[in-house]
């Protein structure tokens, strides 16, 4: 009688060895990605402009988006640099819930440029970034602890003169709590 | 009862023994080490020309050699040694979330030199940088004065990266002959500006 060789003796073992193995690093992967992505606004919900929703404790919609160049006047008066836009963006917040201490949630506004030929790019709000602006400017650019009634917020960025061409911009809305989920609305 | 093994199974079994420690053999003398896995990539740039990395992008536009430098907040750096002022342009490329210009590096020979911060925000060093917006403005780097003109100084190179430890991620590296360069008696730089040149 033949005896069988090696490779047929121990073919299931071999096949469950190219299965499992395959298998346990792409887990471990993944289970590391999704970890390391859980804590930042990396997962967005697309919406149209114009468009409300229900996110963390708040309903969102963003109202319009102005957007002034540094050679305007109004940019002068901002002390915008040279070859900048300023893209002002009003977001209504209508807080639906309360947190447990009585105040409103907090939230992060970042502007995305996706969809161009280049890498997609963002930038984050003005307010308090590295560039000064001059002026006044908006009574409330970020979301309010304070605001426990629907209110308004203009954030602002200071972005380079060609920021959405041929590209699209949104604005992202992200709320601590709600991470990795984050709003995407698109601009106008 | 089996039959017994041929010669040509026992010839083949040693061959595949051997090709497979051999390609252990391989594997293991050019797998990178593990500086070399998390080293920086160098991205190597000229000077007055822009280059870019994953998320900086900068240029060079001109070095100088000063015995003493006036920034444009008032501060004057007086030094035992010398001053090379670098005129640079930076700006982050795809995101500006905690970016800033982290690595300002001159180094000479096996000898780095950090960019000064003690001219505060009169020095690009350490500034946070803005997602295609130029940042315009001085490095300074405090050496001694005998360096610019070594051996070492005619292949020096400029380092830049967006955070303090470049590891695993692009270092923007300009070469510069400091020993063409003439020693000024005393430099004033602008302040730091945003905005295109």
């Amino acid at each position: 009688m033949r005896r069988r060789g090696w490779l047929r003796r121990n073919v299931l073992a071999l096949a469950a060895v190219a299965v499992l193995l395959p298998a346990t690093v792409a887990i471990t992967m993944a289970n590391q990605w999704s970890t390391a992505l859980a804590g930042s606004p990396s997962r967005p919900v697309d919406l149209a402009a114009g468009a409300t929703a229900e996110y963390g404790h708040s309903a969102w919609l963003v109202e319009k988006t102005d957007r002034v160049s540094a050679s305007s006047a109004a940019g002068r008066e901002r002390d915008l640099p040279a070859g900048t836009d300023l893209v002002i963006v009003t977001v209504r917040v209508d807080p639906v819930e309360l947190l447990e201490d009585g105040t409103a949630e907090l939230c992060t506004a970042r502007l995305e440029e996706n969809g161009g030929t280049g890498l997609p790019r963002s930038w984050g709000s003005a307010a308090g970034g590295p560039i000064t602006l001059a002026g006044p400017g908006p009574d409330l650019r970020s979301c309010s602890s304070d605001q426990t009634v629907p209110y308004t917020f203009d954030a602002e960025f200071v972005v380079p003169a060609d920021a959405g061409d041929g590209a699209a911009l949104s604005l992202g809305i992200g709320v601590p709590t709600e991470f990795p989920d984050y709003l995407r609305f698109a601009l106008d | 009862m089996t039959a017994p093994t041929s010669p040509w199974r026992h010839a083949a079994n040693g061959v595949l023994l051997t090709a497979i420690l051999a390609v252990a053999a391989l594997v293991l003398h050019t797998t990178p080490s593990r500086e070399a896995q998390q080293s920086a990539i160098v991205v190597p740039g000229v000077l007055g020309e822009s280059v870019s990395g994953r998320n900086i992008r900068a240029t060079v536009h001109s070095v100088t050699v000063a015995e003493s430098v006036t920034a444009g907040t008032g501060w004057a750096g007086g030094t035992p040694g010398v001053w090379v002022v670098v005129d640079l342009t930076v700006h982050a490329l795809v995101d500006d979330e905690s970016t800033m210009l982290g690595t300002a590096v001159l180094r000479v020979g096996d000898v780095s030199f950090s960019a000064s911060i003690r001219p505060q925000h009169g020095t690009v060093a350490g500034q946070r940088l803005v997602t295609g917006v130029p940042l315009n403005g001085p490095l300074m780097f405090e050496v001694p004065a005998d360096l610019v003109a070594s051996p070492a100084a005619e292949t020096a190179t400029l380092e830049f990266a967006t955070d303090s430890d470049p590891r695993a991620d692009s270092l923007l590296v300009v070469p510069v002959d400091l020993t063409d360069l003439i020693v000024q008696p005393e430099l004033e730089v602008a302040f730091p500006a945003w905005g295109a040149r």
